[in-house]
């Protein structure tokens, strides 16, 4: 089998709280591979969202130590670990988390720019993915102009635009209703399973469970694995 | 109804709560604005109560006054009118300002020489009567038996540490005369609601001697009853050639037009720190309200009222005005304390008035402040709570809905920006000679200016836009571009900063103008190597004077190549008060005058001929006389008329000044005295010697000998001292708006900071959020110091072209210093940059794990 992609090693994360520690994650271990569909599950309030910011370098773990394709994030500074998230990650937020004040172009562009990508055939790449999510008419619309459903298309474009090697969702659909929840994920799917990339994902949607490589679940700051 | 309302004014404190700061600076701001215009007023008030106390003290209940020539009235006209013709509501007046020195302290007073015995009806203070100390014990025998004696109000008496039978100097005419202190003025005098202050009184015998007044006084006043024109007549009978009886008014009136541009200017420039001050409680009340706009929108989502949310919106501006009113009347009052002085020493110093004016709390300064502050804040707010009350749930929490009406109106809100200027200039144009109406001019410039930020701001960052991505990388094009979309917000504090740059320089630009045309002036008319005169003050000036001999001795001396000279006198015209300059002037003093109307060839060839003036540039602004004009001056033969030969520049008096040659002078008064002499020196003059030979031509007096350049210096710390009020007001307007748009760029930056952390998600090192944040706040500060600079030079043009040729008359060159630009510039950016250092450091340190768990 082929070196892991994500490979966590005795990752521990716990928040201080009123002088005392509370642990999120304590002595996780686990491996991602290339091309996986990991679905992450989890109560409420189990880590589920912390895990995903340490893989993107949002965060620091406490101990322990997250390698991305070979890559230890804990040695990292905050610039290195920023730099690493640009060319590595693809984050979907459940909340779209799309820039106010720019218009859906510019929000695509953005990861373009700021990985010094951007030129003639990215601009290109960008009108056709846009005409492939059928919101090609939306180009020059402000993200609030925008249904959930619209918003969070254009969410997961612009976390492929800069063709990242992982991508992160966290809880995509859980703002959206159920049929354009479903389209969302469906695209998600397709996009993602097209381009070869790995995905975690964040979600409680059956549907999704269903079309997963492999389940991992956080009970009691632990991770465990099952196949689906 | 009213729980709901609990609970949303619960919602509402804690939002000010959460962000103390905001609230801080806001008050803060609010206070500093209402602080100025407290102030101000205060000044003005005080001011013109201290003119009111003093011009009591001195003239009384007279009605009229009887006036003589330069040398005033002999004193046996005044006897002649009572003893032989029954006058009996007159008295004798001698009024000078002298030094009073006590142990090395000294003190300019008004000394009143006066008779007594006819000073009942006139100032009951001085009748004899009533003329005994504190403790009771009378003082009239001393002081008409003992030679030097005088009398002090207690105020004086108190600063000086004076005692009554303590003795002190005199110091007049440049002599010192030893004077014994025979009582101290009772505090509140005899049919007076005020105690006198700046105040010695003499018997008139007393005041002729140490005045060098022997057998003369200044003038008669007298009481005529309203209506009762047959005792004028009859008093205008008795009077003889080139003696005249006024209305008392005339003097009064002359002293009050003499201060009142000096205070019209202090309250138009406590009026534009109030609209920086107004445009910051705009700024600051509508960051509070779009802040909440999502808040506001769920709360209407849940069933609240438009009427409810802005009735909140209300209380909240009530509750921040309150505060910050209650504080800015505090800060004004401290501050009026302070200015005060430095405007004492103006009116003194300039202005010749003896004003020690304590600080009067005046109720109507106060309430005016109040309502300012209050009404003020209110209607700042009305804007931001019709904004958020009008919108639809959904709009409200739509933030490109604002956007997006704004975006709207940056079309007719330039627009209506053109209309307002040329408003404005119109109004300029139109309102010749008022002050106010030139002042209000300046201010609708101001607001069309203000509405054309918008676009000039779309249009700018447009431009910067390739500029700033080339030289800052995504930064730079992400904060041209956040500018634009986010202008319902940026625009009022670019207005802000923008008009309070403008303020700074423009303000900063007149002064530096004003004082490079006096010095010019100076360095053009300071023809003479020295200058000797008798040290006096205006009303003195007159009396003091130096005789024909002196200036023939000083000829005499070997050094000495030429000598010019003076007489100054103040004469009634047919145009009112006068201060008229007699000249007799070589060629080289010539050259000295500028003349904006008349050839000087041809001036200087009848000037010494015929019955001709020269009138300076703020006598013919203020009296509106051109050449050729007839000007009727009252001379020792009557009212004669003189031809106005030609207009000259002056910035010595912003009354203006009438001048003559010394020898048409000669022809039409009775006066061989001079106040003054220019010494023109060969070359190689040891000026230290010829000081001192000048000094021993006259060794029983204190001459005051000044060389040129001493003069000049002396005359430019005059001049920077009379706009020390000016310099600190203009730097309270810089305060107010540097608290104003650093608490608004802040807001604009936090408000923001959820933005900020998605931006970082993404991939923006703590490197480029840094320079995003701070190029943002830099490009607001740039738009506006960019917009202030063409905005500070017409105001700097409107203050010297309009303003302050309707204030004073003068006319100045228009210069424009880069120095002066560039600080405008500088304080902007730096509010601007400083501004953006917190939200920068805040969003770089924080946890960026945290701040997305926020959104």
């Amino acid at each position: 089998m082929a070196a892991p992609i994500i490979e966590f090693r005795h990752l521990s994360k716990s928040y201080w709280e009123a002088d005392q520690e509370h642990a999120v994650l304590d002595d996780v271990n686990g491996e991602v591979y290339e091309g996986e569909f990991i679905v992450l599950l989890g109560k409420s309030g189990s880590g589920k969202s912390t895990l995903l910011n340490l893989i993107s370098g949002i965060d620091a773990p406490s101990r322990g130590d997250i390698l991305v394709d070979g890559q230890s994030l804990t040695g990292m500074s905050e610039d290195e670990r920023t730099l690493f998230r640009r060319r590595h990650i693809g984050f979907v937020f459940q909340s779209f988390n799309l820039i106010p004040t720019l218009t859906v172009r510019d929000n695509l562009l953005l990861p373009l720019e700021l990985t010094g990508r951007l030129d003639d055939g990215n601009r290109t790449d960008l009108e056709n993915m846009l005409e492939e999510l059928d919101m090609a008419h939306r180009i020059d619309y402000y993200p609030d102009k925008l249904s959930t459903g619209e918003q969070q298309r254009i969410a997961i474009a612009r976390a492929l635009i800069h063709n990242p090697s992982i991508i992160l969702a966290d809880e995509p659909t859980g703002n959206l209703d159920h049929d354009t929840g479903q389209d969302v994920l469906n695209l998600l799917d397709q996009l993602v399973r097209r381009s070869g990339k790995t995905m975690i994902m964040v979600t409680h949607s059956r549907e999704v469970i269903g079309l997963a490589d492999r389940l991992m679940t956080i009970r009691e700051c632990r991770l465990e694995e099952s196949n689906c | 109804m009213l729980a709901t309302n609990n609970i949303l004014f619960r919602s509402s404190r804690h939002f000010f709560l959460r962000h103390p700061w905001q609230l801080g600076l806001a008050i803060t701001g609010i206070a500093l604005a209402v602080a100025v215009v407290v102030s101000v007023d205060l000044i003005n008030q005080s001011a013109g109560h201290s003119f009111e106390r003093s011009t009591e003290t001195i003239v009384g209940r007279a009605t009229h006054r009887i006036v003589g020539g330069p040398a005033g009235l002999d004193e046996r006209l005044y006897t002649r009118m009572r003893v032989e013709y029954g006058v009996r509501d007159i008295a004798p007046v001698i009024e000078a300002h002298v030094t009073l020195e006590k142990n090395e302290q000294r003190e300019t007073l008004t000394l009143l020489g006066l008779d007594s015995f006819a000073e009942r009806t006139f100032r009951a203070y001085a009748w004899f009567d009533n003329l005994q100390n504190p403790d009771g014990e009378g003082v009239l025998i001393p002081l008409l038996t003992e030679r030097n004696t005088v009398l002090l109000d207690a105020a004086t008496a108190t600063r000086l540490n004076l005692r009554a039978n303590d003795e002190a100097t005199l110091i007049t005419g440049g002599r010192s005369i030893p004077v014994h202190v025979a009582g101290i003025l009772a505090g509140h005098t005899h049919g007076s609601s005020h105690s006198p202050d700046n105040l010695m009184l003499a018997d008139i015998a007393t005041a002729q001697e140490v005045l060098d007044m022997s057998g003369r006084i200044n003038r008669v006043d007298v009481v005529i009853g309203d209506g009762d024109d047959s005792t004028k007549s009859r008093l205008q009978s008795l009077l003889p050639d080139g003696v005249a009886l006024l209305p008392a008014t005339t003097r009064t009136r002359s002293l009050k037009q003499m201060t009142g541009a000096f205070h019209t200017n202090l309250t138009a420039l406590s009026l534009l720190a109030l609209l920086v001050g107004m445009f910051l409680i705009y700024n600051t009340m509508t960051f509070m309200v779009m802040q909440r706009r999502p808040l506001l929108g769920t709360l209407r989502a849940l069933g609240a009222t438009r009427r409810q949310l802005g009735a909140i919106i209300a209380i909240e501006a009530l509750l921040v005005g309150l505060a910050a009113t209650f504080a800015g009347l505090l800060l004004g009052v401290a501050l009026a304390h302070g200015l005060l002085q430095v405007v004492n020493r103006t009116m003194n110093e300039v202005y010749d008035l003896l004003t020690d004016a304590n600080l009067t709390l005046s109720n109507l300064s106060l309430l005016k402040g109040a309502l300012l502050g209050m009404a003020g804040t209110l209607l700042a707010a009305i804007p931001a709570a019709l904004e958020a009350t009008r919108v639809t749930p959904r709009q409200a929490l739509l933030r490109s809905h604002l956007e997006a009406s704004a975006q709207r109106l940056v079309f007719p809100a330039s627009m209506a920006g053109i209309v307002a200027l040329g408003a404005g200039f119109m109004v300029i144009q139109l309102s010749s000679p008022s002050i106010e109406l030139g002042f209000s001019g300046i201010f609708i410039i101001i607001l069309g200016i203000t509405l054309l930020i918008p676009l000039v701001t779309v249009v700018l960052m447009a431009c910067l836009k390739p500029l700033l991505g080339g030289g800052f990388g995504i930064s730079g094009r992400y904060a041209c571009q956040s500018v634009t979309a986010s202008l319902s917000r940026t625009t009022a504090a670019i207005a802000a900063l923008m008009i309070a740059i403008a303020t700074v320089i423009g303000i900063g630009l007149m002064v530096n103008n004003f004082r490079l045309s006096v010095d010019r002036w100076l360095q053009q008319t300071l023809r003479a190597e020295m200058y000797v005169s008798l040290p006096s003050t205006g009303t003195t000036a007159s009396a003091h004077a130096l005789d024909a001999g002196f200036a023939d001795a000083v000829l005499a001396l070997p050094q000495v190549k030429a000598v010019s000279s003076v007489r100054r006198i103040n004469i009634e015209s047919s145009l009112g008060q006068t201060e008229l300059s007699a000249y007799g002037l070589n060629e080289a003093a010539w050259e000295g005058f500028q003349f904006k109307q008349g050839e000087a060839d041809e001036i200087w060839t009848v000037f010494q001929q015929e019955d001709t003036v020269i009138v300076s540039e703020p006598y013919a602004w203020r009296h509106g006389v051109e050449r050729n004009a007839m000007l009727e001056l009252r001379t020792d033969n009557g009212y004669r008329a003189f031809r106005v030969l030609g207009v000259y520049k002056d910035y010595g008096s912003d009354q203006g000044i009438v001048s003559m040659s010394r020898r048409i002078y000669d022809r039409h008064w009775r006066d061989d005295r001079y106040s003054g002499f220019g010494i023109y020196t060969l070359p190689g003059t040891d000026m230290e010697l010829l000081r001192r030979q000048v000094q021993q031509l006259a060794p029983e007096r204190d001459l005051w000998l000044q060389d040129r350049n001493k003069i000049l210096q002396t005359s430019l710390e005059v001049f920077d001292n009379t706009f020390v009020v000016t310099d600190i007001l203009r730097v309270l307007a810089a305060i107010i708006a540097f608290i104003g748009v650093f608490s608004a760029l802040m807001a604009l930056q936090l408000e923001r900071s959820q933005e900020h952390a998605l931006l970082r998600s993404l991939g923006f090192l703590p490197g480029q959020m840094r320079r995003l944040i701070i190029s943002e706040t830099g490009l607001l500060g740039l738009v506006a110091g960019l917009l202030a600079v063409p905005v500070g030079c017409i105001i700097t043009a409107l203050l010297i072209l309009v303003i302050n040729r309707r204030s004073f008359g003068w006319t100045m060159e228009l210069q424009f210093s880069a120095d002066i630009v560039l600080q405008g510039i500088v304080l902007g950016l730096a509010a601007a940059l400083l501004a953006g250092i917190y939200p920068a450091w805040k969003i770089s340190s924080s946890e960026l794990a945290e701040a997305l768990r926020k959104e």
